[in-house]
């Protein structure tokens, strides 16, 4: 059983050894020959004018605030999906019930003009 | 500069085969810079239909590692095609600046040569090579897409000689200082 | 079609003072030569708003001054080549082209395109202005796209449009003094012509 985690410890070092490879390579490889002009902001070759603060519209926020909750909804289904075999009916009124809270907030949510995009 | 280029020339040479050790790391550096020209993309005029025909299917620059890239930040070859006029010379020399060592430049046909059919004129800057070092030259008026993928062919047989011994990373033409423009030398940077 | 760009014409000359069909029309074309340089916004507003011509191709202008030898660059080309024994020809005496129709004379002939997109139609204005005061009406309040034609025409000829809000040059590089399309511009090598 401990050889199964062993394996996916190794998945994980190889997936981080290659990006970290390569990123180390480039830096003993690479020149690095910083001066003044070079690290001026591009802006298509004319000098850079203007702010550079982006206003960001609100509703990328709101969208952003709705997935990260049904993501989390999504991450406590999954436990649940793989013993619910075992514990029977009551899990799944357990779950009917959670999924039923959660869904009411959607339904404020959608009604309020959440999910409107415009 | 990264500690492999500045350090391993001096290391190297004393070592029994040391001297082979340089130019095998030599060697798979160029290959490594020469399968992965990124140009910036700098059409102007005519010369840029050709290059960009020069992208598409039939005369693939791809092959060659070749990828075009919208920003100087991610690009190692200003490839400039077209007519450079004065209003424009600024610009491309603030975009060269902008570009991270090792650069290269390629001016792909006669107004980016030497101003080409417009020489005479009151705004064409006569020639790119006026105001950025030039690596290759690729005459025509416009160069076909196979001469251009040849020019690209010579600026990589050109990037093979490169030796991180000399000059580490610059290319052969900023080693010779033809014009200093890294603003370290006594030009100061300028135009 | 013939008979909607006849329509459209007569309905112009009807409407405008001092105005008549051009003697040389562009092509077939109808092209109105005005007179009156205080016409022109009037001439525009009625385009634009009776007749359908909402949409301004082109403001440009054409100097009359003729063929001047010129010091400088132009001179250069009728000195020997460096690389070829024998030295090029000068350019030969130039007469006027046949059918222009019209002596060399110190004005700029400005042009103004229209275009009708619903009927397919084009009508051109056109004014003479003195070359020494080249100055006529904007259209910018009118027809937005005249803001950077203006500016053009004022940069390579020098013709002022009055009411611009921003009448600066736009294609030459600031060190660039004189308007280059102008036929007695002499240029002078700045920085980049080593």
């Amino acid at each position: 059983m401990l050889s199964a985690y062993v394996v996916i410890f190794l998945f994980v070092a190889a997936g981080i050894a290659f990006g970290a490879g390569a990123l180390i390579a480039a830096k003993l490889l690479r020149p690095s020959l910083p001066y003044a002009r070079k690290l001026t902001t591009y802006e298509c070759g004319i000098k850079p004018t203007g702010s550079t603060e982006v206003k960001l519209n609100i509703r990328f926020y709101v969208f952003a605030l709705l997935f990260v909750i049904f993501d989390v909804e999504i991450l406590f289904v999954y436990p649940w999906a793989v013993t619910v075999k075992e514990v029977g009916l009551l899990a799944l009124g357990e779950m009917g019930i959670f999924l039923s809270i959660l869904f009411l907030g959607l339904a404020y949510a959608w009604r309020k003009g959440a999910l409107v995009w415009e | 500069m990264g500690i492999v280029l500045d350090q391993l020339p001096g290391c190297a040479k004393p070592l029994p085969g040391g001297q082979f050790l340089l130019t095998t790391t030599d060697y798979f550096i160029d290959l490594g810079r020469k399968y992965s020209l990124w140009p910036l993309t700098f059409g102007l005029a005519c010369c840029a239909i050709e290059m960009m025909v020069a992208y598409a299917g039939r005369f693939d620059f791809d092959r060659f590692g070749v990828i075009p890239r919208p920003s100087p930040r991610q690009a190692d070859l200003l490839l400039i095609a077209g007519t450079v006029t004065k209003k424009m010379a600024g610009p491309i020399v603030e975009i060269y600046h902008q570009m991270p060592e090792p650069r290269f430049v390629v001016a792909m046909g006669s107004c980016a040569n030497c101003g080409g059919p417009f020489h005479d004129s009151y705004s064409v800057l006569k020639g790119v090579d006026k105001i950025i070092p030039v690596d290759v030259y690729i005459p025509g008026c416009p160069p076909r897409p196979e001469a251009l993928v040849y020019g690209i062919m010579e600026l990589q047989k050109k990037i093979l000689k490169m030796k991180i011994a000399k000059g580490g990373g610059a290319t052969p033409q900023q080693e010779k200082g033809s014009r200093d423009l890294t603003g370290n030398g006594s030009n100061g940077g300028q135009v | 079609m013939a008979s909607t760009k006849d329509a459209a014409l007569a309905r112009l000359l009807e409407h405008l003072s001092s105005a008549e069909p051009a003697a040389h029309p562009i092509k077939d074309y109808p092209t109105v030569r005005l007179s009156d340089p205080a016409e022109i916004t009037k001439a525009a507003a009625f385009l634009k708003d009776e007749l359908g011509f909402d949409y301004l191709e082109m403001i440009t202008a054409v100097d009359w001054l003729g063929p001047m030898q010129l010091d400088g660059l132009a001179a250069a080309r009728t000195a020997a080549h460096p690389f070829k024994e024998t030295p090029l020809k000068a350019d030969p005496p130039v007469t006027p082209a046949p059918g222009a129709g019209a002596a060399y004379r110190p004005v700029l002939d400005l042009l103004w395109s229209f275009g009708n997109l619903r009927e397919n139609l084009k009508m051109f204005l056109r004014l003479e202005v003195p070359r020494d005061q080249a100055e006529v009406a904007s259209l910018t309040a009118l027809f937005p796209a005249a803001d950077w034609q203006e500016r053009e025409a004022f940069d390579l000829l020098g013709v002022r449009f009055l009411g611009h809000p921003n009448l600066t040059k736009i294609l030459t590089t600031e060190d660039l003094a004189g308007h280059p399309l102008r036929k007695d511009y002499a240029h002078q090598k700045d920085r980049f012509d080593e």
